[in-house]
């Protein structure tokens, strides 16, 4: 499942753990009050040169600096050879900053270096290194006045050529990476917090396992700011974008926006951003398997948890698609267009909200399309949840090839969960569901949408077929069971509920409509040719 | 001769550097380490003074305050140091006093670190160029109850005292003249320990006293060796002596000591026999030369056979 599998978003940070017996090197300056402080610690194979020049300055010549440093230290470090590189070095300025670069490397040939310039209350360091070997990973990290920055890029097995940066003025951290190696990983990460509790943390990260992948990344503390450009080409390559925010009164919100290829390639420029929380995507992906997805959720002030996810995915084929999420304190949206030409593509949009005090009461609005065989299409999907209803939408053009057999399906669901025990292999749901299908060899055009909130579920679709299926719609209670690709239910409908079907031929334009409401009045389920 | 009030403190301070420019540095092993921490500021200080008087008895509200002269001067500005305490009994009092120093710390400091492929030594090299010029001549004259006078005068690691104690009878005259022009410090480490440190200031200590006593008499000097001690954390000596004299004395001193180290930003075909003497040469540089070619600051010629 896309959902379920999606992978913990969450800088990876490598603890330099000190293995063994290690120099350290300090040097430190002061002039009037001011003072900035270097430390190094070095612990690195007899066959590595190392050479590194620090020079404390206490005279500014650069006009652009107003008011001048009063002292500074600038530092310039290379190491290159073959060995193992364990390396540290720390900077701290009387300004209340701190930082951290780290080079940890087992059986690499090679170099690094750094350039670091510190004054009293800035801090720009520059990292770089080309090492190939077992294992690689470099680090930068910086804390200012509770503003953090962090860029980190590793590798198993292969090849690391890394250029990454961290700077002050609102904690700034980039890097241009390029891995080709076993496993690698890139990363660059920001979060801004206050004394208050409010805090807001910009992720944005790449990984790829047995191939190779180039990355720009950016990440920006202080109103978090996260960037991505990225390409792979790898038997597996993950990007994802990630914003999470608590405001003054402890509410959170969270948005993420990611894609996914396997044994193939992709290309994504993915971003994210805090405030009023969004994310972005835009992505091609050519491969055995893709997917882009986004979610977001918050709790809005009534005390409902409002979450909403998109996604697509496709099987052996392309996809080419841009991705949007927002969350605000008063309507979250998810937002996909996409392009597709797959053996496999399915897609949904979802909308749920949750009142306080459990799961039992969530309102939730969703369409789904699934087809196999040779599927070409493109969609537009949107899903968008506020505190009065929850929706899902989709404009689907979809073509069934005729080259191998060929299914298509979509549908729209809206309802609310209703607490029933007995159901154990599943859920059950009192609201409405509406379906149609096609066979092989054909093509559809298809249009559904789903709404739900306090008085009324409602799921629609309009379709008009160029193959034969079958078009179905329930109202009342059905049993939901959370199967299948895509993560969407399958639906059964128990005897207290209302069903209508017909089959369908080439040609047809079906309507496809049901309604309930909460408490199972009002049941309306029809399947009627329109044309 | 003018009365003095019974108490006279005379006090110059200028060790209050902490405001002021600064560095440090250290190397850390797993089982030693080593560190250095400078003090300076760009400054130019001149004073010059006389006092001439008696020490007497004081009346203060119908009470008689014990009179003493009391002088106490501290002068530190990058390891240059002039210390100074004297105290007096009643009787007369003279002194003169002329002291100049200048000092800049606006260059840059430098820390070099390397490691050769194939070798685990470290080779940590700080360089700084904060010169200080320091000159001081003083006149105490005092016949009385007694005086104790004690002066230290250090410039980084080398140093010459006197300590001047119960002397009813007492002329000294002192002089100092003190330049410091750079400093290197050299730090040969591996991970697991300091292999060598060595404390490199290319600087002069000048001294000279001339004294009169009628009590007891404390004179040393102490020249230390670059290298430092990792066991004990000091400089060891490598010229240091101790005298005291009891009695009626005349006694002049002059010491010189003057140490010159390579910069080590210059290349190593410097002219080392000229620098730091013949015994802080590398052995290949001592080749062809000796002690009598290092004191008189000429160059050992090679002789025609090798």
């Amino acid at each position: 499942m896309p959902y379920d599998s999606r992978p913990e978003v969450a800088l990876l940070i490598i603890l330099f753990i000190q293995t063994a017996s290690a120099i350290e090197i300090g040097f430190s300056a002061e002039d009037g009050g001011d003072s900035v402080s270097l430390t190094d610690e070095y612990y690195i194979s007899d066959g590595l040169s190392l050479t590194e020049t620090a020079e404390a300055s206490f005279e500014d010549t650069d006009p652009s600096h107003d008011p001048p440093n009063k002292v500074q230290i600038t530092d310039d470090r290379q190491i290159s050879g073959a060995g193992d590189i364990e390396m540290y070095q720390g900077y701290s300025g009387s300004g209340g900053y701190f930082g951290d670069s780290g080079i940890y490397a087992v059986d690499v040939t090679g170099a690094a270096g750094s350039h670091a310039q510190l004054s009293a209350r800035s801090l720009n360091v520059r990292q770089s290194a080309s090492l190939e070997g077992i294992f690689a990973d470099l680090m930068l990290y910086l804390d200012n006045h509770g503003q953090q920055a962090i860029t980190e890029s590793f590798m198993d097995s292969g090849l690391l050529s890394t250029d990454q940066g961290i700077s002050t003025g609102s904690a700034q951290a980039w890097q241009n990476t390029h891995i080709d190696a076993l496993f690698g990983f890139a990363g660059a990460g920001a979060l801004s917090a206050d004394l208050d509790g409010q805090s807001v943390m910009a992720t944005t990260i790449s990984y790829i396992r047995n191939g190779d992948m180039t990355t720009n990344q950016y990440a920006k503390s202080d109103g978090a700011f996260a960037g991505q450009n990225t390409n792979f080409d790898a038997l597996a390559g993950f990007a994802v974008s990630d914003i999470s925010s608590t405001d003054l009164a402890g509410q959170s919100r969270d948005a993420v926006t990611e894609s996914l290829v396997i044994n193939g390639r992709m290309t994504t420029d993915q971003y994210a951003r805090s405030g009023s929380a969004s994310a972005g995507q835009k992505t091609s992906i050519s491969g055995m398997r893709g997917l882009m997805q986004s979610r977001s959720n918050e709790w809005n002030e009534n005390g409902q948890l409002v979450e909403n996810w998109i996604f697509t995915e496709i099987e052996d084929g392309s996809l080419l698609g841009d991705q949007y999420v927002q969350v605000d304190p008063d309507q979250s949206l998810s937002y996909q267009s996409v392009m597709f030409d797959a053996s496999r593509v399915s897609g949904q949009a979802a909308g749920m909200r949750f009142q306080s005090g459990g799961v039992y009461d969530v309102h939730r609005a969703g369409t789904m399309f699934d087809g196999s065989g040779h599927v070409t299409g493109m969609t537009e999907d949107g899903a968008i949840v506020n505190d009065i209803s929850t929706e899902a939408y989709q404009w689907l053009i979809a073509g069934t090839g005729s080259d191998n057999d060929a299914y298509f399906e979509a549908n729209a669901e809206a309802g609310w969960l209703v607490p029933e025990s007995g159901f154990v292999s599943g859920l059950s749901r009192r609201g409405a569901w509406a379906d149609s299908q096609i066979g092989p060899d054909s093509a559809i055009y298809q249009y559904s949408a789903a709404y739900s909130d306090n008085d009324v579920a409602q799921a629609i679709f309009l379709s008009n077929q160029l193959g034969a299926g079958t078009a179905s719609a329930v109202a009342g209670r059905y049993l939901a069971v959370w199967a299948g690709n895509p993560w969407f239910p399958g639906i059964t409908p128990l005897p207290d509920s209302i069903t209508d079907s017909m089959a369908t031929g080439t040609g047809d334009w079906i309507l496809g409509y049901a309604q309930e409401t909460p408490d199972g009045s009002n049941q309306i389920a029809g399947v009627q040719k329109v044309i | 001769m003018h009365r003095i009030l019974a108490s006279l403190i005379i006090a110059f301070v200028l060790a209050s550097c902490a405001s002021a420019t600064s560095w440090s540095g250290y190397v850390k092993t797993d089982s030693s380490d080593w560190s250095i921490e400078r003090h300076s500021e760009n400054l130019s200080f001149e004073m010059t003074g006389s006092v001439k008087g008696t020490v007497s008895t004081l009346d203060y509200n119908g009470r008689s305050i014990y009179p003493t002269a009391t002088r106490y001067e501290d002068i530190d500005i990058n390891d240059v140091r002039l210390k100074e305490r004297t105290a007096a009994l009643p009787g007369t009092y003279s002194y003169e006093q002329v002291m100049r120093l200048c000092s800049r710390s606006r260059d840059s400091v430098y820390m070099n670190i390397s490691k050769p492929a194939g070798s685990p030594v470290y080779t940590v090299v700080f360089s700084e160029r904060w010169p200080v010029v320091f000159n001081a001549s003083s006149s105490l004259i005092y016949s009385g109850e007694g005086i104790n006078a004690r002066e230290l005068s250090e410039n980084n690691i080398d140093q010459a005292a006197s300590t001047l104690l119960y002397n009813k009878e007492l002329t000294r005259e002192t002089s100092v003249n003190f330049t410091l022009e750079r400093m290197n410090a050299t730090v040969l480490a591996t991970d697991e320990a300091i292999i060598l440190a060595r404390f490199e200031p290319t600087m002069s200590l000048n001294y000279r006293i001339a004294a009169h006593t009628t009590g007891i008499a404390d004179y040393s000097y102490r020249k230390a060796e670059p290298e430092y001690d990792v066991k004990r954390s000091t400089y060891p000596a490598i010229a240091e002596a101790d005298e005291r004299y009891w009695g009626v004395y005349d006694i002049t001193r002059h010491i010189d000591m003057i140490s010159v180290f390579r910069n080590a930003t210059l290349a190593s075909g410097w002219l080392p026999c000229c620098s730091g003497g013949y015994f802080d040469m590398y052995p290949s540089d001592r080749k062809g030369g000796g002690e009598d070619g290092i004191f008189n600051c000429t160059c050992p010629k090679v002789p025609e056979s090798m």
